[in-house]
């Protein structure tokens, strides 16, 4: 109920400062979803979808599979986490976004240069979350483990990465999100494509309904993105019954 | 029916009937805390003949469950040894089933799966591994929740799940630390009873932990009694009630008697 | 550490000075690691310079050189200094607010209903996303850059303090009213020093947040050290690029550190340490 009124509030509002002549900047709400209507309908804002669909899966798929391999050896050997934890615990405050002026250099400007960005996006999430789950788990467990001679591939496979697949979804989760933030980063400020070149169209046309609409749909594509790993997550942690609600 | 020794003197029984099959030889274990080393367990020693069901009774924190898991071989100790059948136990072996305090269940597998961690180990063909798993819960009266994942059964039935992964072994040895501590006092005495026919049939040898004086002569042979800091032994008490042994027996003045030994034993200068 | 090694190892009875002399072996043993590693990783790096040539990859040498010089002598310093400076307003304008906020959100829970639903669906939106929608009300100064580094910035230090607001608010609250304090005495002695822990962890997630927007506000409107790296890429000024990156990257890791080891400080005096979220 508070949330209808709230939003009502917000609408409102943005119909108000609409009517104001000097905010050119807020288009009419009416504008702003026909706009998003007709955009989706005739494919505008579809195709370029896909591209950045794309960009983003890749990445985010090449940074769950390094990750996940890189946190399991992190994990396990303790020569390789004492080498690698400072770089793991220093990407958490280390902007990616100053590399993007020279991946072109090295990658080039195309596809593999944004996918380097969106890996980077993601990578250090997967491996950190894998590496702790590994970790956590409950010693009871793994001397369980020992105690029925569970052993070699099976204790891997039977024990060690479903024990430590509530940590990984995790992090599929928060990468996830992060691999659409890092497409569109690519996308406006590597080379231009995609959903990018999109709003970077509306912007210079000053096609400000065309630019509300764009961006509602990012932002609406990237919730599904979330959505759709969160719904992974559960059905992989479907004997987490604590999260079912 | 004899109390070997009731007064704290260690008396390690001599395997005159039969031989034996557990042999704890002295031992002992520490851990290493900040400055210094605290010791566990010291001077250990007890045998379990093949067969015998054996349980052990001691205050909290005494070490009951770090000796259990010596045996298994969970846990290397720091002095002396310990011998299963014909081997020196240095790690877990199948002949051995372990029912653990905290349970240990996978929360991924359902009830049915725990149970065929144990067939996958011991080798049980795929397809029998379903009905097998179906014919050990229905041993401890879980049949009807198989499908259920451990988080949405209770801690005594989940308890009862460990049992079942231990008996689905079809070990030698069966080693229960507190195995019914979490089930309810009714499932408890039919577990007990449960728990002495598949000992009988099966012919395994048993060492099993409890706070439960009672259950401990119910069940036993022999009842060990420990003291705490350091973990040592200060009674082995033989029970020589005949068997199969009624509810009833629970009422004999000398299990009566003998229950009272064993409380003053572990509570010194408190009457009982 | 293995994975199996999580099952306790049991020492000898030697005692605990043994165990000390174990632990310190283990440290010796993890620098060494260190050291080789990062050793072999620089020579591999000089080597690849020197193969590739400066205008692909600078040697170590001229980035410590004539890439820290340059930084100095060639102008970079005022927009490096002006960039951080937008950084802070913009960090601090993100904290001004979200604190607040988020302890109410914490407190009370119909701000908490009404608003979270938004402040998730701005989370949830790619901020890059954003820029060109920004750009047309902040215009591409000052505004335009601090706007970008609130948008970044405000998540973490937002929805940690609700967290740790509300974590404390329901059973340290019945505490409070039973000892007879007053609401700001309570809110005062209780709850603030409980999300203290929280709202450190949010300040520290967020600072990193801010400075990954920033970097990418500069990159799109071209001005401060974002103009600066685009063109020295551009002119494959390398060594250069590469001393201002590790500039940023090292002041980055110094601030955080910061806030870590104040986070470190607090949980030694007793207070309770928050995980991330
Ligand atoms: N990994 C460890 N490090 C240090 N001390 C330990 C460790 N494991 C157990 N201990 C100590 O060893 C002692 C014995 O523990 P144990 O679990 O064997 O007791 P217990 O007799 O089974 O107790 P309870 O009846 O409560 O289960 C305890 O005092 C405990 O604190
Ligand atoms: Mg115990």
């Amino acid at each position: 109920m508070a949330r209808i009124v709230s939003l009502a509030a917000l609408l409102g509002a943005w119909q108000y400062l609409s009517g104001r002549d000097n905010i050119y900047f807020v288009p009419p709400v009416q504008d702003a979803a026909s706009s998003l209507w007709n955009e989706v309908v005739n494919g505008n804002l579809l195709r370029p979808a896909l591209q950045t669909g794309a960009l983003a899966l890749t990445g985010f798929l090449l940074a769950l599979v390094i990750g996940t391999v890189v946190g399991v050896l992190i994990a396990v050997f303790r020569p390789v986490s004492y080498v690698l934890e400072p770089i793991m615990s220093a990407s958490n405050a280390t902007p990616i976004a100053v590399l993007i002026p020279i991946i072109g250099i090295y990658l080039g400007l195309g596809f593999s240069g944004k996918v380097a960005i969106v890996f980077l996006f993601c990578v250090f999430a997967v491996s950190m979350n894998t590496t702790s789950g590994i970790r956590e788990i409950k010693s009871g467990i793994l001397e369980m483990t020992r105690a029925y001679c569970v052993t070699g591939w099976r204790r891997y496979r039977d024990v060690i990465v479903p024990a430590a697949m509530p940590a990984l979804m995790a992090g599929v989760r928060i990468s996830a999100g992060r691999a659409v933030q890092g497409a569109l980063t690519a996308e406006l400020l590597l080379a231009v494509s995609g959903l990018g070149l999109y709003l970077m169209n509306a912007g210079n046309r000053y096609d400000v309904p065309d630019l509300v609409a764009g961006t509602v749909f990012v932002s609406a594509a990237a919730f599904l993105a979330l959505h759709l790993a969160g719904r992974w997550e559960g059905h992989v942690l479907r004997w987490r019954t604590d999260l079912k609600n | 029916m004899t109390v070997s020794s009731a007064t704290g003197g260690v008396e390690t029984r001599g395997a005159t009937d039969s031989r034996p099959y557990i042999d704890v030889r002295d031992v002992g274990m520490s851990f290493a805390s900040k400055s210094d080393d605290v010791i566990i367990i010291d001077g250990l020693s007890f045998t379990v003949a093949d067969g015998e069901f054996c349980s052990i009774v001691g205050p909290s924190g005494c070490g009951k469950s770090t000796a259990l898991r010596i045996i298994d071989g969970l846990t290397p100790p720091t002095s002396g040894e310990v011998r299963v059948g014909a081997r020196t136990v240095t790690g877990p072996s199948l002949d051995v089933g372990f029912v653990f305090q905290q349970y240990n269940l996978l929360p991924w597998r359902t009830v049915a799966g725990n149970v065929a961690l144990s067939l996958e180990s011991i080798g049980t063909p795929k397809k029998d591994r379903p009905g097998k798993a179906r014919e050990w819960l229905d041993v401890v009266g879980l049949g009807h929740v198989a499908d259920y994942y451990p988080s949405q059964i209770s801690g005594g039935m989940q308890q009862r799940v460990g049992l079942a992964r231990a008996l689905a072994l079809e070990p030698r040895v069966l080693l229960m630390d507190e195995p019914f501590g979490a089930v309810d006092a009714q499932t408890r005495l039919l577990m007990q009873e449960q728990l002495l026919q598949i000992w009988e049939q099966r012919a395994c040898t048993v060492v099993f932990v409890t706070h439960d004086i009672e259950e401990a002569l119910y069940l036993s042979d022999r009842v060990l009694v420990m003291a705490a800091k350091p973990g040592r032994m200060v009674a082995d008490i033989e029970v020589s009630f005949p068997r199969p042994r009624a509810m009833s027996v629970r009422s004999d003045p000398g299990f009566v008697r003998m229950k009272d030994e064993i409380w003053d034993l572990l509570h010194p200068g408190h009457g009982a | 550490m293995t994975a199996t090694s999580t099952v306790i190892a049991p020492p000898s009875r030697a005692a605990g000075a043994a165990h000390a002399a174990t632990l310190a072996r283990e440290r010796r043993r993890k620098w060494t690691y260190r050291a080789v590693f990062w050793a072999a990783l620089l020579l591999a790096w000089e080597v690849a310079a020197r193969r590739a040539g400066p205008r692909f990859l600078p040697t170590l040498e001229s980035i410590a050189v004539d890439g820290m010089s340059g930084f100095f002598t060639n102008g970079f310093v005022v927009p490096f200094l002006d960039s951080w400076l937008q950084l802070f307003i913009g960090f601090a304008i993100a904290l001004a607010v979200t604190i607040p906020l988020g302890v109410l959100l914490g407190w009370s829970r119909l701000p908490n209903v009404v608003l979270m639903p938004y402040v998730n669906g701005l989370f949830v939106t790619p901020t890059a996303a954003l820029l060109p929608l920004v750009i047309l009300f902040a215009g591409t100064d000052l505004t335009f850059r601090v706007v970008v580094v609130i948008l970044f910035a405000f998540y973490y230090p937002l929805v940690n303090t609700a967290t740790g607001v509300r974590q404390t608010a329901g059973g340290l609250r019945d505490l409070s009213s039973t000892l007879c304090m007053s609401k700001l005495a309570a809110f005062r002695k209780v709850v603030v020093p409980a999300a203290t822990p929280y709202i450190l962890v949010g300040v520290r997630l967020g600072l990193a947040a801010a400075v990954q927007g920033m970097v990418i506000a500069e990159l799109w409107v071209l001005t401060g050290t974002g103009e600066v790296l685009k063109n020295l890429a551009q002119f494959r000024r390398l060594s250069e690029f590469f001393a201002i990156v590790i500039l940023i990257v090292a002041l980055a890791l110094l601030l955080t550190g910061l806030l870590r080891l104040i986070e470190i400080r607090l949980a030694r005096r007793g207070m309770v340490s928050a995980g991330e979220s």
